[in-house]
């Protein structure tokens, strides 16, 4: 393993009154916005902030789905999954995810610690938008699937390839000469900088107990908080994908599905007219953060994003399962 | 806050890089490490983000209440671990919280009480401690008498800390590979877990969750 290439597990600083006009800029600046690089690179996002799916198990299986885009570098993911029993004393379900199984007890009270499983498992290194999925197999009692949520394990180092773009800090120690050599020097950090991104990959996710809908309505009581990231020095807005993991009951009937945001935006119309469950995506420009306010919130107040959704023909319905916002292309 | 000298990233051809191309320090400064420290800003995570939906018309909230229902402290939802984005003196980076919740019955009072803890099992003693909620370091309160599901004022704003006891607890350490079918190495980190907790005037009356928002944010 080379320490040249490691990834710091806190984001290293470095003082910016070290560099300016008429001041060569130091070679220590460039070992420390080196490291930056990889830790930026090498730390890995949150896929799916933690959320109640409250679904309730007495057999079978229940796989949980979300839409995301990974930041590209993970190699192993995170998943925490809170059980608990319908009743009392306790039940008991195995919990798998990325090729990792994990049985647990989960007790009734909510006043109990128990019942988490953390699993971790495998992961490709992509950026494109993919499922992940996680399953939950009832053994015995009543199981209540809490909470769950799925992070990326930060890696430990980055590799010297074109995929992780590591940066080497051994090159950037002084006296050592600048060079052009890939991964290496100072050009290995405008490689890696121009390939990176600031991604909040996982805004919202959902998944849950069937909804069912056939007149207009929203999903969410008042709309689920989101801070999307702020990009270009004038942005305000951030366009994000959302997606429902949705269908119709029967064959003549169709629905469709938008999102609103809090000021009363809208994004378009996304239709429904399959009777098997699908991720059906859109996008919307979303509030982003505003970098000039104490907590970072635009100046109208938190965005918000809800699920609209109605049937347009038929006399079936609308059913959905699952849904997510996802920050995707930077 | 923004770290970065213009709060966003700046575009710049990848030609500046190449041989025989002059680095001034003006574009060290305003392209390059504006860049770095912008993107590192951005990189934090939305931690806990979830609000009950509406399943059905009637008789089926997905709201999360203790159990049992208690006139004293009792946890009503956990969450996490979640792994912390910590800046370089070793801190996290800021929390920004909210709680939405509704009491089961109208006029009764029901409190809730967010706490970041290196365990789930620990928090009781920062809803106890009567100076916490002057600082809200690590708690976050907010309470209502109404049956209307609505994000509530919480006590401490909207910003919070994460107490250093939850920093020197939190650290852990977990497997990993250099890379895909690489050789074994570690990766430590600093991780935490969201407990909220609830209370009621009545042992009968429900406290009820109705959503929670912890998303990190570079702060101060």
């Amino acid at each position: 393993m080379s320490y040249a290439t490691r990834v710091p597990n806190r984001r290293p600083e470095f003082s910016l009154e070290d560099v300016k006009i008429g001041l060569d800029p130091r070679a220590r600046l460039w070992t420390e916005l080196g490291a930056l690089c990889n830790w930026i690179r090498g730390t890995g996002s949150v896929l799916v902030p933690a959320h109640c799916p409250v679904i309730t198990k007495t057999s079978g299986t229940e796989t949980l789905q979300y839409r995301v885009a990974p930041s590209g570098r993970a190699i192993a993911r995170v998943w925490i999954v809170k059980l608990r029993a319908g009743a009392v004393p306790s039940a008991r379900a195995t919990v798998s995810a990325d090729g990792t199984s994990v049985a647990v007890v989960a007790s009734a009270y909510t006043t109990e610690a128990d019942g988490i499983a953390v699993v971790v498992g495998t992961a490709s290194k992509t950026s494109s938008a993919t499922t992940i999925s996680c399953t939950v197999t009832w053994t015995s009692g009543t199981v209540i699937i809490d909470s769950l949520e799925c992070w990326e394990l930060p890696r430990a180092a980055l590799t010297k390839d074109a995929t992780d773009l590591a940066v080497d800090l051994g090159s950037l120690e002084p006296d050592r000469p600048i060079i052009d050599r890939d991964y290496e020097s100072v050009d290995a950090i405008g490689v890696a900088l121009a390939a990176s991104d600031g991604r909040r990959c996982g805004l919202m996710a959902w998944w849950g107990p069937t909804a069912t809908f056939t007149t207009a309505a929203t999903l969410f009581e008042g709309g689920v908080r989101i801070v999307p990231p702020k990009i270009g020095v004038s942005d305000t807005t951030r366009t994000c994908t959302w997606n429902a993991y949705a269908r119709v009951t029967s064959g003549t009937t169709t629905g469709r599905v938008r999102v609103v945001d809090a000021l009363g935006g809208t994004s378009a119309w996304v239709n429904i007219t399959s009777t098997s469950f699908s991720f059906l995506e859109g996008t919307h420009a979303f509030r982003c953060e505003d970098l000039s306010t104490a907590d970072g919130l635009p100046g109208t107040g938190w965005e918000t994003v809800n699920f609209e959704f109605e049937r347009t023909a038929g006399t079936g319905s609308i059913e959905v399962t699952g849904c997510g916002v996802y920050d995707g292309a930077w | 806050m923004s770290t970065s000298p213009r709060e966003g990233r700046v575009l710049f051809p990848a030609s500046i890089f190449t041989e025989y191309e002059p680095l001034s320090a003006h574009r060290v400064r305003n392209l390059v490490a504006n860049n770095a420290l912008h993107f590192a800003d951005q990189k934090c995570n939305t931690l806990v983000n979830w609000v009950a939906p509406r399943v059905a018309a009637t008789g089926n909230k997905r709201v999360r209440s203790p159990n049992p229902i208690s006139t004293s402290w009792a946890r009503a939802a956990i969450f996490g671990p979640h792994r912390l984005t910590l800046r370089a003196d070793g801190a996290p980076y800021t929390l920004r919280i909210a709680l939405a919740g509704a009491t089961a019955t109208g006029g009764t009072s029901v409190e809730f009480g967010l706490v970041l803890v290196p365990d789930p099992a620990l928090g009781a003693e920062l809803l106890e401690d009567a100076a916490s909620r002057i600082s809200g370091f690590g708690a976050t309160f907010a309470a209502t008498t109404s049956t209307t599901p609505n994000w509530l004022a919480v006590a401490q704003g909207a910003s919070s800390f994460v107490p250093s006891n939850t920093l020197a607890r939190g650290r852990s350490v977990r497997s990993t590979l250099v890379d895909t079918g690489g050789a074994p190495a570690l990766v430590e980190l600093v991780e935490a877990w969201t407990v909220v907790w609830a209370k009621s005037a009545s042992a009968v009356v429900a406290p009820e969750v109705w959503g929670v928002h912890v998303s990190e944010y570079v702060g101060l």
